[in-house]
């Protein structure tokens, strides 16, 4: 990518169960400049994550077959992309969603719909800070 | 009235035995003490007639022993003696006849006064309970006699507990056997909400007030009981329906967010990002931009729908249907909305025709259509067909998605039901489209169901009489269009 790493284009591993949303975020992020992984599942984004190593993972929630939850704890589990930050994009403005996420460590919390430019920036700032950071973007 | 009185019982128009609210014994005065009371004055009447009678014999005895008085005097004392007498018995009578008015009156004012008490207990909705001592039942009122499951007469003389059991040993002993002189105990109160116990042993939710009254030194308590099912069944359903509301913000809101992002993302990326964007980025940002708003516009459908049902302004427009034409419609309507499904329609060469509203069932096949797309796994057939005889036309639309689980099957119509959490779930939809569609089959007298198929997947299938006949409704055969308000009436078999 992109502005402060000029040497690496950020690979994003975009998880969410709707197709056009996935593609639409896919095509925000390729127009700045990263890399995208795309998948329609819990399943497929957990085969994803172990396969394209990505930089950050943007997961959704609600999805039918493995819920985002449970992608972030497999993800834990698994020490070849344990590390991976995560930052969950959702439709759900949940209070409890939102604590639980932070008492889990996942890295960003964004609400559905989102501003494209606010979520490059997250994506930016979470890869900077090494995934140390906790983000919460709500939509607007 | 004292604790342990027995209760008279007085005999009503229809011929049954009622307790009465006046005991046999009140306040120790003797019922028969009111027509005593003249019993003096006929001492008096008496008195008068002997001091008459003294008088007239000793003016005699005068005259006998005295030859020298005159004539003329005896008849002058004679007369003065029966002025006198006649004076004395007209105030006599004036004063006995007052005392008995009085004594009469009181007794008229008293039983009509109890008789009004009577019909104001009897017409009362709510039980009222008299009980003495040890929560002996001693009076209850014909609706609680109603209430509790009771003959006439039935409840005097059984525990309370039989008819409120909930008013445990310790709440016995302090409303019933605490002594009168304590005055009210602790556990007097006020209202409180519990359950009520039927003779058939069912309970129900009462609101209940307990308070004593002081009796000629003792305590008879009185228990007000109004039977709140209704109310709680009412509140029930509010509850229920704000519940639902709740759940339908949720879930109308998350479906908007979707489009919303859709809308958002594509307006950033055509505006921002134009030159950039490949032909084929930019064909799917139209296709997206586009499904997005069907969706949201199919949502708006659905609540404006089940609005005007829960208002009843929907109306049913009858008309002469072809079940065939209407299934090669409903088909060719939902592959030109993208339907990733393999459909087969079988339609039947018969020209049955069908009286009913035809965009109404064209709905309800296109929302059993869009169910069966969104519910299967891709490149699964759905298979559409009808069959039909003289007197009904089933449709059928058969998937081979998950099935519905039995347990599920009769909820599936309801408003707002989804097969999944409605907060997880990722399907499009608020739960509104089988809901609509079961109103509008029962608005033509007809059934829908959802049956499971033998190699898997669902088959839901509806049947309208063919004349087209509306629950309670008769069609106009003559009138080749009429309007009836649709009901949202079951008509499932």
């Amino acid at each position: 990518m992109v502005d402060s790493t000029e040497d690496k284009r950020l690979k994003v591993l975009v998880v969410d169960d709707d197709p056009s949303i996935v593609t639409v975020v896919a095509e925000i992020l390729r127009g700045e400049g990263f890399d995208v992984l795309e998948a329609t599942g819990g399943e497929q984004g957990l085969e994803l994550a172990r396969m394209g190593s990505p930089d950050v993972v943007l997961l959704d929630i609600m999805m039918p077959d493995i819920g985002g939850f449970e992608v972030y704890r497999r993800l834990r589990l698994d020490p070849e992309i344990e590390n991976i930050p995560v930052l969950f994009l959702t439709a759900s403005m949940k209070p409890e969603y939102i604590s639980r996420s932070a008492d889990i460590g996942v890295n960003g919390y964004i609400i559905k719909p989102f501003s494209p430019p606010a979520l490059v920036n997250a994506l930016k700032e979470t890869y900077l800070l090494g995934g140390q950071s906790s983000i919460v973007l709500k939509s607007f | 009235m004292g604790i342990g009185d027995s209760y008279a019982f007085e005999s009503t128009g229809a011929g049954l035995q009622r307790p009465g609210l006046r005991p046999e014994k009140a306040s120790g005065v003797d019922s028969d003490d009111a027509v005593t009371v003249p019993r003096y004055y006929k001492y008096l009447f008496l008195c008068i007639f002997l001091l008459a009678e003294m008088t007239i014999s000793g003016w005699s005895l005068v005259y006998v022993s005295m030859e020298q008085m005159t004539y003329h005097w005896f008849f002058l004392n004679l007369t003065i003696s029966t002025l006198v007498i006649s004076v004395i018995l007209l105030i006599t009578y004036l004063l006995v006849s007052r005392a008995v008015c009085r004594t009469l009156g009181a007794k008229v004012e008293l039983q009509r006064s109890e008789e009004f008490l009577q019909r104001v207990t009897d017409v009362a909705s709510d039980a009222i309970v008299l009980a003495g001592s040890a929560g002996r039942i001693t009076y209850c009122n014909p609706a609680g006699e109603r209430m509790f499951g009771y003959a006439p007469g039935e409840l005097p003389g059984r525990d309370i507990q039989s008819v409120v059991p909930t008013l445990r040993d310790a709440s016995v002993e302090d409303y019933f056997m605490r002594p009168a002189e304590q005055g009210p105990g602790p556990g007097d109160i006020g209202i409180v909400e519990i359950m009520g116990l039927r003779s058939d042993g069912s309970e129900f939710p009462i609101e209940i007030s307990i308070a004593m009254v002081p009796d000629n030194g003792q305590r008879v308590t009185e228990v007000i009981i109004r039977d709140i099912s209704e109310r709680k069944t009412a509140q029930a359903t509010i509850e229920k329906q704000t519940e639902e509301l709740r759940n339908l913000i949720d879930v109308a809101a998350h479906e908007l967010r979707h489009p919303a992002t859709i809308f958002k993302g594509y307006s950033y990326l055509l505006t921002e990002k134009r030159d950039t964007l490949s032909s084929q980025a930019f064909d799917d940002a139209i296709r997206n931009i586009d499904d997005a708003a069907t969706r949201v516009t199919r949502l708006v459908n659905d609540l404006f729908d089940a609005s005007r049902i829960e208002r009843g302004k929907m109306g049913i427009r009858w008309e002469n249907v072809q079940p065939g034409k209407l299934i090669i419609r409903a088909v060719a309507e939902t592959r030109v909305k993208g339907c990733k499904r393999n459909l087969i329609l079988s339609t039947h060469d018969e020209v049955t025709e069908l009286r009913a509203d035809g965009e109404r069932v064209l709905q309800v096949l296109c929302i059993l259509l869009d169910n069966a797309d969104k519910f299967s796994p891709e490149n699964t057939d759905v298979e559409i067909w009808h069959e039909s005889d003289n007197a009904e036309v089933v449709f059928h639309v058969a998937d081979r998605g998950p099935g519905v689980p039995e347990e599920k099957r009769a909820l599936l119509f309801d408003r707002f039901f989804q097969g999944e959490d409605m907060v997880h779930h990722s399907t499009p939809g608020i739960g509104l489209g089988l809901y609509i569609a079961r109103t509008i089959v029962s608005a033509h007298g007809g059934w829908i169901e959802v049956r499971p198929r033998k190699a898997g997947g669902s088959d839901f299938c509806f049947g309208l009489p063919v004349s087209g006949c509306t629950p309670g409704i008769a069609p106009e055969p003559e009138d080749p269009v009429t309007e009836e308000p649709l009901v949202s009436v079951s008509g499932r078999r």
